[in-house]
């Protein structure tokens, strides 16, 4: 049996703890408190992080580790981001400025990025749809970096496993290619 | 409005008064942080080596994921944390209050006594849910 340590992390609100919910086997670890932050729309948001754990069908275990998303939190970045296997980050399409918010973590994470496989996961596009999954893919590349963007709503638990299955084979072609 | 408007002036200046006496009154103390629950400076009193903002973030993180494990055991909510260090400590008590939940947070050095600092910081904690 092996188990998978995956990260997700992404801007404030863009759903972070609700998908971890939505896929935990059993009741997720939060460390949500009351939201004092006018600026965020939120009633309550992670301080500490986040703790949900299922299990696949071929009887391996995901471990399940979300940070908090304001930056005031980044310490929690770094120690949340060990060895993770892999990192989902979450934006929201809503926000004024999602391809900033999405820089913010490229270069938060950019150490683990260096080695670490990660997806994108972007919310509320049937509301929001600009910028456009392309503009992503574009935004990335000026970053020097690619990887899968997919739409995302995280109530739903068939998009949360989508996403994860998307990170866990980008996961296993990069372990695939350590043993060639 | 936000949650941090709302906290009243007076609980601003007694955390205020409150931070600047145990920093004055307890030996080795170089830093007490009154913080919200999510992180924001509400009052502090440092010696001027410790960040009064990355301590308030850092706190409300510690307070929270002491509750996730009380909670988890069901010992009931987390009074207080001690961190031992090699050159000091830091003890951190949660302020549970109907309007904000607020921390509070000391550094100190090893002239410091620990017992004292914790008593002092739970003295303070309990003061401010109540006042």
């Amino acid at each position: 049996m092996t188990e998978y340590k995956l990260l997700f992390t992404g801007s404030v609100g863009a759903g972070k703890t609700t998908a971890i919910g939505c896929i935990s086997e059993s009741p997720p670890i939060v460390t949500d408190v009351l939201n004092s932050d006018a600026s965020i729309r939120k009633a309550r948001t992670t301080v500490g992080l986040d703790f949900g754990q299922f299990t696949l069908e071929n009887g391996d275990r995901i471990r399940l580790f979300g940070t908090p998303g304001q930056a005031r939190f980044d310490f929690l970045w770094k120690i949340l981001a060990r060895n993770a296997l892999g990192i989902v980050v979450l934006v929201d399409n809503s926000a004024p400025h999602p391809l900033d918010e999405l820089s913010i973590y490229m270069a938060g994470f950019a150490e683990a990025l260096q080695t670490v496989p990660f997806v994108i996961g972007v919310g509320r596009t049937e509301t929001h749809p600009h910028p456009s999954l392309d503009q992503y893919a574009q935004h990335l590349a000026s970053l020097g970096k690619v990887c899968p963007i997919v739409n995302v709503d995280v109530r739903k638990k068939e998009d949360v496993i989508q996403l994860v299955d998307a990170l866990l084979a980008q996961i296993e072609v990069d372990m695939a290619g350590e043993r060639a | 409005m936000s949650l941090r408007d709302q906290i009243p002036d007076a609980i601003t200046a007694m955390a205020q008064r409150e931070v600047q006496r145990m920093v004055c009154e307890l030996q080795g103390v170089m830093s007490a942080v009154v913080s919200t629950s999510d992180g924001f400076e509400v009052a502090s009193a440092t010696s001027g080596k410790v960040d009064a903002i990355r301590v308030s973030a850092m706190s409300s993180s510690i307070v929270a994921i002491s509750n996730a494990v009380t909670d988890e055991t069901r010992l009931g909510r987390a009074k207080s944390v001690v961190i031992q260090a090699h050159s000091g400590f830091a003890v951190l008590c949660g302020v549970p209050r109907d309007d904000i939940e607020l921390v509070v947070n000391i550094l100190a050095d090893v002239e410091a006594v620990l017992a004292l600092s914790l008593y002092r910081a739970s003295e303070v904690a309990k003061r401010l849910a109540q006042a």
